[in-house]
């Protein structure tokens, strides 16, 4: 059989090399064949797809997508030529259980801001004036007294997590929860303790809860 | 080789040209040869706080153009040997000058110097960044309001950006009694926003206006907090280890004699 389709399993991702020259069909048609001569090696695997020496149309891409999926590979994202690897682009389904994350070391300051397709984990403090934006969850291991936008524009399953919540706003998805206008003293005064608290919705509306037993059973049942 | 300071705020009013008139000053008059630059183009008040408006004849942006050599432009002081100006031009505005110029110009002068210090322009364009090009080292001037703190942490965020490490905090116009009864931001809870080290707090003082409608810094008459403040700023930016005053000391009075009354 001729190489018209070549596997590589790279460190973080399974590059696969499509001749330029041959139909579309029966590249089709090798690759399914590729993949099964691999047998239960890629079985029920989560893995990041790159196709490499081939220009494809959105179409054909879906086409040879589906086609990786009926093998029992799970595709976690998709790499394309154009885009670097920090900015894969993800498949929305997997966005807020995983995915990839940014971890931020330090705190931000007014006027900063920090944003990812995925998830966000901070370690350091969010300042007032600060804002933390991300596609999937928000995770701060300090002080979120800024302004915190999970789940991107639609996604209502993501989650806010601090080790102490003073923020100014926060939104998941289009539900948008505002800081109380009380005493703009009293809630610029920070003390720095507490407890790991949540932000998530629930019927719609944005809980924020001390993490313990009885949230996470309320955020499982979702 | 001079250390270069700048004195910055991000928001305006809070007592930048004041700190550096009297930090200058402080250094000045325990001897070390100290300049401060005013670089807040088109709306210069150094110079005015400092009572040296009338003897400008050259200033930032001539020495930048080349239009009088460095010397002819620095102003010495009234009071003291170890002090000069160079005040800004008040006919311009802040693009008569670039971060490239001004880190050049400070280059030039670093040799001649113990100290430089900056006073820089509120806001964060053109000005600040003129500002901060040549500096070692920031000192941040907040008030204890939600607004200025808020500035402040902006402005760190910036200088981190540009590699200015290190900052040091000055709490100005604090008012013990306010605080106390708390209506006004604690130093602690602005260092908890801010994350940086206090290098002096300066209570509210109505002398500090009398003194800048003198035209001569207060620290010049030593016997107020605030002058105190002022000195032990100076000290701590020699690199001294001063204890921070007690600023509480007239209430303490106040609160002893109220206790001698109820018995």
């Amino acid at each position: 059989m001729i190489n018209h389709v070549i596997l590589k399993g790279k460190k973080d991702r399974l590059s696969i090399h499509l001749n330029e020259d041959v139909d579309f069909k029966t590249l089709k048609e090798s690759l399914t064949l590729k993949l099964r001569s691999a047998g239960k090696f890629f079985q029920e695997s989560h893995m990041a797809v790159e196709f490499l020496g081939r220009d494809l149309s959105e179409v054909e891409e879906n086409n040879l997508l589906h086609l990786i999926g009926e093998e029992g590979i799970n595709i976690s994202f998709l790499l394309s030529d154009d885009l670097p690897f920090q900015e894969p682009l993800f498949l929305k389904s997997t966005l807020i259980d995983e995915g990839v994350t940014k971890f931020y070391k330090g705190s931000l300051r007014s006027g900063g801001n920090l944003e990812s397709d995925g998830n966000i984990v901070i370690l350091g403090d969010v300042n007032p004036g600060a804002r933390v934006k991300a596609l999937g969850n928000i995770v701060v291991l300090g002080y979120l007294n800024g302004t915190a936008h999970a789940g991107g524009v639609e996604e209502e399953g993501a989650f806010i997590a601090a080790l102490k919540m003073n923020p100014i706003q926060l939104r998941i998805g289009q539900i948008i929860a505002r800081s109380p206008n009380g005493d703009m003293l009293a809630t610029n005064k920070i003390k720095k303790e507490g407890s790991l608290e949540i932000a998530y919705i629930k019927d719609g509306n944005m809980l924020i809860e001390e993490l313990g037993k009885k949230t996470l059973e309320n955020m499982i049942k979702l | 080789m001079a250390k270069v300071f700048v004195i910055t705020s991000g928001k305006g009013g809070v007592g930048k040209t004041t700190t550096t008139a009297n930090l200058g000053v402080g250094l000045a008059i325990r001897g070390k040869r100290t300049l401060l630059i005013d670089a807040d183009i088109g709306l210069r008040n150094l110079d005015v706080v400092m009572g040296l408006e009338n003897r400008i004849v050259y200033d930032l942006v001539d020495v930048i153009e080349g239009k009088c050599r460095m010397k002819q432009a620095f102003i010495k002081d009234k009071r003291c040997e170890n002090l000069f100006l160079l005040p800004a031009a008040q006919t311009r505005d802040k693009d008569a000058v670039s971060p490239e110029q001004m880190k050049t110009l400070i280059a030039a002068l670093k040799e001649e110097f113990d100290y430089i210090i900056i006073d820089c322009p509120a806001g964060i364009e053109r000005g600040f960044k003129n500002a901060i090009s040549a500096a070692d080292q920031a000192f941040i001037v907040t008030t204890p309001e939600i607004s200025a703190v808020r500035d402040a942490d902006r402005i760190i965020g910036l200088l981190e950006a540009n590699e200015i490490r290190n900052s040091k905090l000055i709490v100005n116009r604090i008012k013990t009694h306010m605080v106390k009864e708390g209506n006004m931001l604690d130093v602690p809870d602005i260092t908890d926003i801010l994350g940086i080290d206090v290098i002096g707090v300066v209570p509210d003082d109505e002398n500090i206006v009398i003194s800048t409608n003198k035209g001569e810094p207060l620290i010049y008459k030593g016997n107020s907090l605030a002058a105190q403040a002022y000195n032990n700023i100076s000290q701590r930016a020699m690199g001294d280890d001063v204890d921070f005053l007690n600023l509480e000391t007239n209430e303490g009075l106040f609160s002893m004699l109220k206790g001698i009354f109820k018995r």
